[in-house]
């Protein structure tokens, strides 16, 4: 256990060595997605444990109309901001308002209907389902982009093994355990922001250990897919842009 | 036990991408029959965690009766429903639009009772699509100049099932699995280039090519029923 930790440690810390000897272990790819899906559900866990506490609350109507006059008094706020509305805006903004608070008491009253199983129990199990959803969702997430990342090296002449690859590259978690700390406000997603970028950096040096690239071909493997991605999606909303502007003018 | 336990093993290590896993299946005396029994386990074992997720899901989930009865009581106090209530055409055209929904909606929410039918056609489901992706597999794996045999391909191809082994985890109610695609592709890959000692862009092109011409079935079927639903349409108006 204490060998694995100081493992862990010495690939956040980048040490080359630790990248190696985990490169060249058999059961690479198991361990690496393993030490991902821990890392996320502990990351995950903290707060998974406040909307479990949440959940089990039942929301009284203080609750709901301290809610409700939150709404209005944003609603107000939003108003003041934009003094010169037409007919038409205010209507739609009356409408709009008179429609979320219905919503809001659909909300709370679905929320109070009553289950099989006792509240607690049924709310654990809707936290415990998220959590592990949660993790799970970060495991896709990571192979979805992985595959892209390992056909770019490939073509940049990259060699390592496929598992090796994705075992190394499951690593860039461990930073990511920073975002235990997300629920504190202000500086969790700040902690949670350096865990990412902490994470970019022991992926792409994962990246030129596992495919025995240089630094500046693991960096353009790893960074190369996430930009033809944004390069689509801008394109795409261009489009889309373009598309209801020539709509509109034809109206 | 072992004969239980088996192909648990073989697909633990094969969801891993190891090599061996595969090469073993390959060098199987009956791989076909192999492949066929790891799926028919893999699929009941999932059939019944099934059940028992969505049993559990059930007893935490509200009602779906009482969810519906709750909104449109909610709903009939709004404004706009006395407005709709004026044209009787609308009111009904709302309620057939509001009870088809709800239909769908109860036939998709989990119960204990249709959840026994995943037990049956799980694996079949599964068994069905190794099938069909073991066969096209190679016949793109011999076209570009695999050296394996039918048999062989589809015992090794039955282990791309291995990331199904994740749907084991909706034996706790609420979990949703994502990314089984990309890693039974990545399975697919390393079968194909096991069994068929291709190289990588060749392993790849013989993984993919399966998956593009489903695709290009489902949508030609899809694009020839459409025309078919819209002569008849145009048919019956004229």
């Amino acid at each position: 256990m204490s060998a694995l930790l100081i493992t862990l440690r010495d690939i956040a810390l980048l040490r080359t060595p630790a990248y190696e000897q985990f490169r060249d272990r058999k059961d690479a790819m198991k361990r690496g997605v393993l030490i991902l899906l821990a890392c996320f559900l502990l990351a995950g866990g903290v707060s998974s444990a406040v909307t479990f506490v949440q959940g089990v609350r039942v929301v009284d109507v203080e609750d709901a109309d301290r809610l409700s006059q939150e709404f209005q008094r944003s609603m107000e706020l939003w108003q003041q901001t934009t003094p010169q509305q037409d007919e038409t805006s205010q209507l739609f903004m009356e409408q709009f308002s008179d429609f979320f608070l219905h919503g809001m008491r659909i909300g709370l009253a679905i929320d109070s209907l009553e289950t099989p199983l006792p509240r607690g129990l049924a709310r654990w199990f809707q936290a415990l389902g998220g959590w592990v959803t949660g993790a799970l969702v970060q495991l896709g997430a990571f192979l979805g982009y992985a595959i892209w990342v390992l056909l770019v090296a490939r073509l940049m002449g990259g060699n390592g093994g496929v598992d090796r690859f994705l075992g190394l590259t499951a690593l860039f978690a461990i930073p990511n355990l920073l975002s235990i700390f997300m629920p504190i406000p202000c500086v969790g997603p700040f902690l949670a922001f350096v865990g990412w970028l902490w994470g970019v950096v022991v992926y792409v040096k994962a990246v030129q250990v596992s495919q025995r690239l240089d630094l500046g071909r693991a960096l353009l493997a790893a960074i190369l897919p996430a930009l033809i991605l944004a390069v689509i999606v801008m394109i795409v909303v261009f489009m889309g842009i373009l598309a209801i502007v020539v709509a509109a003018g034809q109206a | 036990m072992h004969a239980i336990t088996k192909p648990f093993v073989l697909l633990w290590d094969a969801l891993f991408l190891q090599r061996d896993a595969y090469a073993r299946m390959r060098d199987d005396d009956n791989p076909f029959v192999e492949g066929l029994y790891v799926l028919a386990v893999l699929g009941v074992a999932l059939g019944l965690v099934g059940v028992i997720g969505a049993t559990l899901e059930w007893a935490s989930s509200p009602n779906v009766a009482a969810i519906r009865d709750l909104i449109l009581t909610n709903l009939q106090q709004m404004p706009w429903w006395q407005f709709m209530q004026q044209n009787p055409q609308a009111e009904a055209t709302w309620y057939q639009i509001w009870n088809g929904i709800w239909d769908a909606v109860q036939a998709m929410s989990p119960s204990p009772a249709s959840s026994l039918l995943g037990i049956v056609t799980t694996p079949l489901g599964l068994i069905v699509v190794w099938l069909i992706y073991g066969l096209l597999a190679y016949l793109f794996a011999r076209l570009l100049g695999g050296l394996g045999t039918l048999n062989q391909t589809l015992g090794a191809t039955a282990l791309a099932a291995a990331p199904q082994l994740l749907n084991l985890l909706a034996v706790l109610p609420f979990v949703a699995v994502f990314s089984l695609g990309t890693w039974t592709l990545l399975c697919n890959y390393m079968a194909l280039r096991t069994v068929h000692d291709l190289s990588w862009q060749r392993s790849v092109a013989a993984a993919l090519l399966p998956s593009v011409v489903f695709v290009l079935l489902i949508s030609l079927i899809a694009g020839v029923a459409a025309g078919a639903l819209m002569m008849l349409l145009a048919g019956g108006v004229s």
